[in-house]
């Protein structure tokens, strides 16, 4: 099992399942590189084409 | 010299994202970051800038600048620029900080900053890095330093025709004029058409939206600058090829195209290929300008010719810097690091091969017969099995290559006779650890777990295989630049948040880097000139090589180029100024 499946414990700053920010004081258990995964995958589905149209630089160049 | 001790910077163009309505009109980038830059006030004092480019120089010593060579055009990339730093994990810190300075001016205004190396259509920008270096032996540098006095006549001619197109624009101007104000006796609505035609909307129509000139007008002066420069850059090209970094670059090159399975961000090509970084595929050249005449070159020298033609018009020290024995080695070839240990590696690594190559090592290292198509085939092989031929017949794949260099460089600091820093041991482990797993990764195509959320390109060819091979290509690239989000929805940064990266510099430090400069570099002096002067009734002009103070009586230029800011900082003193 690579270390991204594992479940990991991670203090209390971390992102919880549901994606919030976890304020509790104790560590809580989460899988965090599957609720990231989760997240980027909802994420990267809303509106692909506006969001490249709209990051295109004119002419960018050093 | 000790390792890693010389003064190094990273310049790093950002792509701006703005919220739908908060902006509008083509040089809408232009006004962003001229609201920006008001921004920081609440951060930090800043001056601004006397180079060439619009911007500011901060307290902490560093620039943050407008990228705009054709805002009628709507372009416009915003550039951070690190004080000179000492040191990978100095670099790194600073790096971070002009990141989370810049982040927190945006975010109030509804900007979102993008650090990648390109867009969607395949503009290319990005970072340089920098690094101060010795020209060469002694026939190198005099050779450099004859040259240059060969290249003053190609200078002037360049200044005759600045002037000639000044007096073509006052003539223009005045010209237009006339004719605006004579159709204004026929028709006032078709003469303000015509003023806008003539002169673009600020002078046309009193406003500052960045537009000082039409767009046609803008891109004759763009296409006439280049004509009448090319000789002189051409000129430039053929002394440098000749003599600037010779040995330097030669034994570097191998180095930095196979230094792209470590510090690659990866990126989606047009036909949905990972190729392991974003800006390598657009290399096309060893030497050259950085965009000038359409060359992305390994080793950049377009700073050169700023020295020369533009910088040494305000000031003849700026040409006469060029002689020094030490000059800035820039690299054009490197991608934007979003995650700190590739940033750490990076630059570390690159410093200590550098300071080998210095005092002698590397003779043997391998020579590419065609080192470009080397690189192409590198990136394009995320298996890491590739292998590129040398001139001897060798085959070298780019873990081999990093491999040598690592050994070269554990030789060069075991053979050293004074005290080495921790930096050292731990730039060494990082890089030994990083080809570790990429070996792993070669022998075992599933074998990652190190890697990702520690390198770029597999931490973002992970999240790319999360969404499946099918998906669409507008999906994937949409991941691909997001992943560079400076904002809490940058994928990047939401793995960093989540503390799935290793931190190499802590949140403390990184906040007294956005106030402070480094010690023992020009930074120090210009950042605390900056801080004791700005907010009075002196106004501070920065640069990189000087801050100029002027009140209504008095001037004072401070040269920091002088010991690096190593000296006791002094309060200067304001020289009046004679009476006319």
């Amino acid at each position: 099992m690579s270390q991204r499946d594992q479940t990991t414990v991670v203090p209390e700053t971390a992102v919880r399942e549901d994606g919030g920010a976890d304020t509790a004081s104790q560590p809580t258990v989460v899988r965090p590189w599957q609720v990231i995964v989760e997240e980027v995958r909802r994420d990267c589905d809303r509106q692909p084409d506006e969001y490249l149209e709209q990051t295109i630089v004119p002419l960018g160049g050093e | 010299m000790p390792l890693l001790n010389r003064l190094c910077g990273l310049e790093t163009e950002l792509a701006i994202l703005a919220e739908p309505g908060r902006f509008s009109g083509p040089a809408w980038r232009r006004t962003a970051f001229q609201r920006l830059v008001g921004q920081l006030s609440h951060w930090t004092p800043w001056a601004t800038s006397c180079q060439a480019k619009e911007g500011v120089f901060l307290a902490n010593g560093g620039a943050i600048t407008f990228e705009g060579e054709r805002v009628a055009a709507g372009a416009g990339l915003i550039e951070l620029a690190t004080p000179e730093c000492r040191g990978p994990r100095q670099l790194l810190l600073y790096q971070r900080a002009m990141e989370r300075l810049v982040r927190s001016a945006a975010e109030p205004l509804g900007l979102t900053l993008i650090k990648n190396d390109r867009d969607a259509v395949g503009a290319v920008y990005g970072g340089q890095e920098n690094y101060e270096a010795r020209i060469g032996g002694p026939v190198s540098l005099w050779a450099w330093r004859l040259g240059l006095c060969w290249l003053i006549p190609a200078i002037l001619v360049c200044w005759a025709c600045v002037l000639i197109t000044l007096l073509f624009l006052l003539t223009y101007y005045l010209l237009s004029g006339v004719l605006v104000a004579a159709s204004r006796l026929f028709s006032p609505r078709g003469s303000a058409q015509l003023a806008r035609w003539c002169w673009g909307d600020d002078l046309a129509e009193g406003l500052s939206s960045g537009l000082v000139m039409p767009r046609w007008l803008e891109t004759l002066l763009v296409r006439l600058s280049t004509v009448y420069t090319a000789p002189l850059a051409a000129a430039i090209w053929l002394l440098a090829h000749a003599t600037l970094f010779r040995r330097t670059r030669r034994l570097l090159t191998p180095f930095l195209i196979s230094r792209v399975i470590l510090a690659g961000v990866g990126m989606v090509d047009r036909n949905g290929r990972f190729l392991l970084a974003d800006k390598a595929p657009a290399v096309n050249c060893l030497l050259g300008f950085s965009s000038f005449l359409g060359s992305r070159p390994v080793f950049g020298i377009g700073h050169l010719f700023k020295a020369a033609c533009v910088e040494s018009f305000s000031s003849w020290r700026e040409f006469t810097s060029l002689f020094h024995p030490l000059q800035r080695l820039q690299l054009a070839i490197g991608d934007s690091n979003m995650s700190e240990p590739a940033e750490f590696v990076k630059v570390g690594a690159t410093m200590l091969v550098l300071d080998a190559i210095e005092a002698g090592y590397f003779d043997d290292a391998p020579r590419f017969a065609a080192p470009i198509d080397a690189l192409r085939l590198y990136v394009s092989d995320a298996s890491l099995h590739a292998a590129a031929r040398d001139t001897r017949g060798r085959l070298w794949r780019a873990l081999e290559v990093q491999q040598y260099y690592l050994a070269g460089c554990q030789r060069f600091v075991s053979e050293q006779t004074g005290p080495v820093s921790d930096e050292v041991e731990e730039v060494l482990s990082a890089w030994e650890d990083a080809l570790h797993s990429l070996q792993m990764l070669a022998e075992d195509s599933s074998d990652d777990a190190t890697l990702i959320g520690t390198l770029d390109w597999p931490t973002k060819r992970y999240l790319l295989e999360q969404v499946g091979e099918a998906s669409r290509w507008e999906v994937k690239k949409k991941i691909d630049i997001r992943y560079h989000e400076l904002s809490e929805r940058g994928y990047y940064e939401t793995i960093r948040e989540a503390g799935l990266t290793p931190r190499l510099v802590d949140d403390e430090s990184v906040e007294q880097a956005t106030r402070w400069p480094p010690h023992g570099t020009p930074a120090a002096r210009r950042g605390r000139t900056i801080r004791e002067f700005t907010g009075g009734n002196i106004r501070v002009l920065a640069g990189w090589k000087q801050v100029l103070l002027r009140s209504r009586n008095a001037k004072r230029r401070i040269r920091l180029d002088e010991a690096h800011g190593s000296v006791a900082f002094s309060r200067p003193r304001v020289r009046p100024r004679r009476p006319d």
